[in-house]
């Protein structure tokens, strides 16, 4: 696959009577925002391929995923804390798991991988059961997995808890390292973020999708804008600001 | 306030349900022995790395941990039986009281017995493990690294369970057929070796297949139970020792089942 080839391309897709068009090429920032949480996640997962959508087409690294055979984890990273580490293995066993399990990598050359991966992320915690990780560390440890297969395009829903917004300045690094050779999705209410680091941004809002090219031409995106930013809670506008 | 009525038509239907489902338990548990090992072979991970780590470790797990109680058990159960019937060897003559005794504890008891330690033991430990990944979303991101639990989770369990059983099986019954006999005998009548020779001997091949087969299909069926019951599990964490409870009964049941059949095919 050529460098400038888009990572992911979405022509037409369809969710309900809402229709998303967008091409992502590696080193972008698009972030997912709307005060409907339900709906942004079922668009992160669309665009993932974790979830067939209602029609169009999409494309991630040149493969038809909807054509059924598409592995997504092949290509793509998907970040959630919806879903968690294996509270069983330790943090080194989980970051490798994907690399034994997909690749048949040899257990030293993977565990060097994982080692390598988590201190890329930032981790700083010993190797232990998930458990025993404060919540900083875990979404490294979690970060650090769903980079495991080197994928082209990270898919990340709400990295920015509110109970880390101490950390969130780490967080944000740890997710941006390495976005020159991957593109970013993220589905964040962390406007501060957006501004900063989205080169455009996708609006989801009363069943309906919306692309913005940049964050100044997402503000002045009219009524709906308008108000999702209005109702956005005080903390979220101060980072922005 | 709304009465509660006895009505018979609901009693009859909730009867009917429930046989319903008891009938096709067993069905839907040879369908997910079946996906499993199918997704297993399918996606060629009979040597995967990942896969046969798991498996390694929870034969260990399921075997190994549970050898100093299983021998404990199996002593103790070889002296219970072996204390009575050891007097009846001068008036049934060693031959005849080997070949019960082998055909009793080695071929129906031991292999019970140890699957019910296996059901208390192992069978516990995977269904609750299973469910509290799933319960906790752990199933759910395994899913999105596409990694399929079936063969991931479900099938290294199932081989685990077939190889925990038929060692820990065999212990079992050697220990309780020569060690326990042994013992009974020398606290009985002081009598050596003879009745322990005279079992051996009443040892033939077709008895030590089904030894083989029976254990392995017990270890299959406990482990199918335990993690087919665990992967019903949705939300409510309630529903963890509900499903639980559930699986290890049925495991109990089917291997109590299972074990009947066997023995009438011996008549």
């Amino acid at each position: 696959m050529a460098v400038d080839e888009p990572v992911l391309d979405a022509r037409g897709l369809r969710r309900g009577e809402a229709t998303l068009d967008i091409a992502m090429r590696r080193g972008e920032v698009v972030a997912l925002v709307g005060a409907d949480e339900q709906e942004k996640t079922r668009w992160l997962r669309v665009l993932a391929g974790l979830r067939r959508s209602d029609g169009g087409s999409l494309h991630i690294c040149g493969e038809d995923v909807l054509a059924g055979r598409f592995m997504p984890h092949r290509k793509s990273g998907y970040l959630s804390a919806g879903a968690p580490l294996l509270s069983t293995f330790d943090v080194i066993a989980n970051v490798m798991l994907p690399r034994l399990y997909h690749f048949q990598e040899a257990p030293l050359e993977a565990r060097r991988h994982a080692v390598q991966l988590l201190q890329q992320t930032g981790f700083a915690a010993g190797n232990v059961l998930p458990a025993a990780l404060d919540r900083l560390s875990s979404f490294q440890a979690m970060l650090a997995r769903a980079l495991a297969m080197n994928p082209a395009l990270l898919f990340v829903h709400e990295p920015f808890d509110i109970t880390l917004a101490p950390h969130w300045n780490r967080i944000e690094a740890a997710l941006l390292a390495g976005t020159e050779t991957r593109a970013l999705v993220i589905a964040t209410q962390n406007l501060g973020f957006v501004q900063r680091h989205a080169q455009r941004v996708i609006f989801v809002h009363d069943g309906a999708v919306q692309l913005f090219g940049s964050w100044d031409a997402f503000r002045d995106g009219g009524e709906a804008v308008a108000a999702y930013l209005a109702a956005m809670p005080k903390l979220f506008e101060e980072d922005a600001a | 306030m709304r009465s509660r009525t006895f009505d018979i038509s609901t009693a009859m239907g909730w009867t009917g349900r429930r046989t319903l489902r008891l009938g096709t338990y067993p069905l839907d548990l040879v369908v997910f022995i079946g996906d499993a090992f199918g997704a297993w072979i399918r996606r060629g991970h009979v040597r995967n790395r990942a896969t046969r780590r798991a498996t390694v470790s929870h034969i260990l797990l399921t075997g190994l941990n549970a050898l100093p109680a299983t021998l404990l058990t199996g002593l103790a159960v070889g002296l219970t039986l072996g204390l009575p019937l050891v007097p009846f060897s001068s008036s049934l003559g060693n031959r005849q009281l080997g070949e019960f005794l082998m055909r009793l504890l080695g071929l129906e008891i031991g292999p019970l017995l140890t699957a019910v330690i296996m059901i208390g033991r192992a069978g516990a430990a995977m269904s609750i493990e299973l469910a509290n990944m799933k319960l906790h979303g752990e199933t759910a991101a395994l899913e999105q690294l596409g990694i399929d639990i079936r063969d991931f989770f479900i099938a290294p369990r199932l081989i685990a369970g077939a190889v925990a059983q038929l060692v820990l099986a065999t212990y079992f019954t050697a220990i309780a057929l020569f060690g326990g006999t042994l013992l009974a005998g020398r606290i009985v009548s002081g009598s050596g070796p003879e009745l322990v020779f005279a079992t051996i001997d009443a040892i033939e091949p077709v008895h030590l297949l089904a030894f083989v087969a029976k254990n392995l299909a017990f270890g299959v069926i406990i482990a199918a139970a335990a993690c087919h019951g665990a992967v019903q599990v949705t939300r409510p964490p309630f529903e963890v020792p509900q499903r639980v409870q559930r699986a290890l009964t049925a495991a109990l049941v089917l291997v109590f089942l299972v074990n009947a059949m066997t023995a009438l095919l011996w008549l």
